[in-house]
């Protein structure tokens, strides 16, 4: 860690520099806390304080099938796209590395990335206008689907990439000298590599994906609505404590979730220390 | 194992022609799926637009340059963005640099909010602003607490009330590409200002701020752009008066009904923001940064 | 306004570790003292206890005799040449050069004077516009060495200042910096894990070991009279033999010295096949034999397996010394082999436990 030598190069700019993140990092917490806070009123629309302190929402929440089926929908919806946007990011990624030419490099990795730049309104717009020229696509979940695949791979696209940048250049050439041919390098060197990476990307791309509202809003089928949809409605019409359960519970459900991940991923690099430590006293 | 021997298996016909390195079929497997998605999914929608935008009787992008609502949109939007990005910028350069020298506990807490930021919906974070904001919300009640207020605050879907929502939702894109080079600060050069004589603004603007320059750079193009194409939260704390471009278009589609009007604006916006991005990028190579 | 140094029974502690187990030197003004140790030894550490980048738990770090462990670095005046150099970037040489006048608020005038002498006084007079990455790592060197001395330290401190060159440009640069330091006169203290390096430029050589200093002496006197093993095998190359009544004993100390006799490689001669039985000597099978230029290096193993390493001038007729042949070696000048007693090397093994 370079703090030692940065916290004394800082000096006396320390205290004002601490003292501005942790304000900011009210502008986390404080929304956050006032959401889940007002979930537990027992009045029948929010309101802050809370009056009281009840599961009642939560129940109600759980029960009404307008909450979730339009969980179901988000679930389904982010698992596709995901699995998408993780197979063709990782494969956009292994060929950035086979690339020879400059040019083409630093175009293919500006393409992989500007999903991030597109206004997502005026790509739901297009998506809407192919939908209504294209019968055949029908009512249905594809085209949100495909949609936000395109939106989560520059995620995936990213870590990826930085996961292959940290291997051993030499690995390829190596195997490919020794005769192997390009699916077997891709499957017995790059993939056990980047597994991690693929990991973190797959979970980072399901939260975009799981979060994004704007495509759904256009292109959800009548009568059909994602989670971030249902919040979005919930939250133009009378405000109740429907939606701050709602959302406390997906919030406790992704930190729960993300909690696994990075305990898992921790273990895994633990070992993977271990292993290393091993190869170097041996 | 099974996978195993079946790639092994499947070793002497592609073998032979995998040998040249570079070789056309990894090229064909690995890089042609995602351009075919890239090219359908970009390029499709596009045509559509631009079939669309046509569609009507007048041209629609001329009309849409005309309207006084976009064109306001536009500016308005364009300084959101900026003022926005500039904010986020500064505030993240201080966070990410109070991660790499706080005390263990703030370091926690700094941690803790960036995760809660990535990992709770937008929409989420959105209500709670919103609740904090309403005239006699969450905030107008810790002011009354405080005695410091008794009438209702008057905040809610003002411009002001907006920026620290929108700050709170960009911020991560700052604090962590800027962290990554804070943390790969040569701690050399740091014992070295410090050695010789160097106060903190001299260590600042001869070490740190060199070698966080360019990850500053991109993060802000990055933040601009998205801001570029906001639009839940202006829309839930902007209000009416603080419609952004994407609102606009919402606008003309689902309440003018002029769906030609609102391709057209949704062609100049993906225009705008992506050849802003592309200028930038060429500029400061923010892609390089990022993948 | 060279300074004198004196270090006073530091102690420094890292998590668990005790990096600097009590360590004590004294440098006289304008005297270069070197650390050498192997990696991990606390030399580097040492080093930033001397520049106010690493805290003393216990001792005292004086500087012509004022205790200094509570002076913050950038207060302390000392000039430091970093292992990597640490300069600047997007800064010039000549910038780079200024910077700790700069740093101390002196006028553009005098910071621009400052650059050129400093970089007069290391031979890149004229390179003060060019950018650092445009200079080779020689020139880089000699640009953190003008900006150590730029601001007139009390101390030069050099970490591993030769660690990034290749080594023939290594050699050049000993005897430059060895020059540039006597002409400025001032207090050295440089840390390095290269021997010769060690004895080129230094006046004595503090041999540093598990966060201990071993032996502080000129470089002629640690290599003839090292005060215990570690010392011996670690400067240069050495042959260690039990030093009791059959062993190698100098003229006169017959019978009073127990302990181990060091011989250096150039003390040892090839005797005749059947030597006098009263003159000492060690038997073995030559393992290897190469030419090195300005000497010849015989390499034996005893029956006993221990390896004996013999130093032949140049124009040695090494036609009997082919691998495999056996050989006997004798000892030239019995002045020359040197005793560690075995109570002195009790007691330092004592200290070290």
């Amino acid at each position: 860690m370079v703090d030692s030598p940065l916290r004394r190069g800082i000096g006396w700019w320390r205290l004002p520099v601490l003292g501005v993140a942790l304000l900011t990092s009210l502008l986390f917490y404080v929304p956050f806390l006032v959401v889940v806070a007002t979930s537990w009123t027992e009045t029948s629309f929010i309101i802050f304080p809370p009056q009281g302190f009840s599961p009642t929402w939560y129940s109600d929440v759980l029960q009404d099938p307008q909450w979730t089926d339009a969980f179901k929908v988000s679930l389904r919806v982010s698992a596709a796209g995901t699995v998408i946007s993780v197979v063709l990011g990782t494969l956009g990624a292994l060929a950035l590395t086979r690339l020879r030419s400059r040019t083409a490099r630093r175009w293919i990795r500006t393409l992989f990335i500007v999903p991030m730049a597109i206004p997502p309104v005026a790509y739901a717009v297009g998506l809407y206008s192919v939908n209504l020229e294209v019968a055949a696509l029908g009512d249905n979940l594809a085209l949100l689907i495909l949609g936000e695949a395109l939106l989560a791979m520059p995620y995936v696209f990213v870590m990826v990439s930085s996961g292959l940048s940290q291997a051993d250049p030499a690995l390829r050439p190596a195997a490919s000298t020794l005769g192997a041919s390009w699916p077997l390098i891709v499957w017995r060197i790059d993939l056990p590599m980047i597994a991690g990476h693929m990991l973190a990307g797959a979970v980072f791309a399901f939260a975009v994906i799981f979060d994004e509202v704007v495509l759904s809003v256009f292109l959800a089928p009548v009568g059909v609505k994602t989670l971030p949809l249902q919040m979005l409605d919930a939250s133009q019409e009378a405000l109740s404590p429907q939606l701050t359960a709602a959302s406390t519970l997906v919030s406790m459900l992704a930190v729960l979730l993300l909690g696994a991940f990075s305990l898992y991923s921790n273990r895994r690099a633990a070992r993977a220390r271990r292993r290393a430590r091993k190869a170097t006293t041996a | 194992m099974a996978v195993e021997e079946a790639v092994a298996a499947a070793l002497p016909d592609t073998g032979r022609r995998g040998r040249a390195p570079d070789g056309a079929g990894e090229r064909r497997w690995l890089l042609w799926p995602p351009l075919a998605f890239f090219a359908l999914l970009l390029g499709v929608p596009l045509a559509a637009l631009l079939r669309q935008a046509l569609s009507g009787e007048g041209n629609a992008f001329a009309e849409s340059v005309r309207m006084s609502v976009f064109v306001d949109a536009v500016g308005r939007t364009l300084l959101l963005a900026a003022v926005a990005t500039a904010a986020t910028v500064l505030i993240g350069t201080c966070y990410a640099l109070a991660v790499a020298i706080g005390p263990a506990w703030l370091k926690a807490l700094l941690m803790g909010g960036l995760l809660i930021s990535l990992w709770t919906s937008i929409m989420v974070r959105t209500i709670g602003w919103m609740l904090l904001e309403l005239p006699t919300g969450a905030l107008y009640w810790l002011l009354e607490k405080a005695h410091l207020r008794t009438e209702p605050i008057d905040i809610y879907q003002t411009t002001g009330a907006l920026y620290p929502a929108m700050i709170a939702v960009m911020l991560p894109f700052a604090v962590l590409p800027i962290l990554a080079a804070i943390l790969g600060l040569d701690r050399e050069q740091l014992n070295a200002a410090t050695v010789f004589g160097a106060g903190p603004v001299l260590t600042f603007g001869a070490v740190v701020l060199p070698a966080i320059r360019q990850a500053m750079i991109s993060a802000g193009v990055l933040v601009f752009v998205m801001s570029l194409g906001f639009y839940v939260t202006p829309l839930l704390l902007g209000g009416p008066s603080n419609m952004t471009v994407s609102g606009i278009i919402n606008g003309q589609l689902n309440n003018a009904n002029r769906a030609d009007v609102g391709a057209a604006m949704s062609l100049l916006l993906v225009g705008g923001t992506v050849a802003i991005y592309l200028v930038a990028d060429r500029l400061f190579k923010v892609s390089e940064r990022w993948g | 306004m060279t300074i004198a140094l004196s270090i006073q029974d530091v102690h420094v502690t890292l998590g668990h570790n005790e990096v600097l187990k009590g360590v004590s030197l004294d440098a006289a003004p304008g005297e270069f003292v070197t650390l050498l140790g192997a990696s991990g030894s606390g030399k580097t550490t040492l080093l930033n206890v001397i520049a106010g980048l690493q805290q003393v738990h216990r001792g005292h770090v004086l500087f012509d005799g004022q205790s200094v462990e509570r002076r913050p670095p950038r207060k302390r005046k000392v000039g430091v040449v970093f292992q990597s150099y640490a300069l600047f970037p997007r800064m010039s040489v000549g910038e780079n050069v200024a910077f700790p006048l700069r740093a101390a608020g002196r006028p553009k005038a005098e910071r621009r004077r400052a650059a050129r002498e400093m970089l007069d006084l290391v031979d890149l007079g004229g390179m003060a516009d060019r950018t650092t990455d445009s200079l080779s790592g020689g020139q880089q060197q000699r640009v953190a060495l003008a900006r150590a001395l730029a601001a007139n330290p009390g101390i030069l401190l050099l970490d591993e200042p030769m660690a990034a060159l290749d080594k023939q440009l290594r050699e050049r640069m000993q005897v430059e910096i060895k020059r540039i330091q006597q002409r400025v006169g001032i207090t050295t203290l440089a840390v390095t894990h290269d021997q010769a390096e060690a004895m080129t430029m230094s006046d004595r050589v503090a041999i540093m070991h598990h966060g201990r200093l071993i032996q502080v002496d000129t470089p002629e006197r640690l290599y003839r009279r090292p005060v215990n093993e570690y010392v011996a095998s670690f400067l240069g190359e050495a042959n260690l033999f039990p030093a009791d009544r059959q062993g190698p004993l100098p003229a006169g100390a017959t019978g009073r010295a127990t302990g181990t006799a060091v011989i250096r490689p150039e003390d040892l001669v090839v005797l005749d096949p059947r030597p006098a039985a009263d003159r000492w000597h060690v038997r073995g099978v030559v393992r290897l034999l190469s030419f090195q230029g300005s000497r010849f290096r015989l390499e034996l193993a005893t029956e006993g397996g221990q390896t004996v390493v013999c130093s032949l001038p140049p124009h040695t007729d090494v036609s009997p010394l082919l691998p495999g042949s056996e050989v006997a070696l004798g000892c030239a000048e019995p002045r020359h082999v040197h005793i560690i007693e075995t109570a002195g090397a009790d007691r330092l093994v004592e200290v070290a436990a």
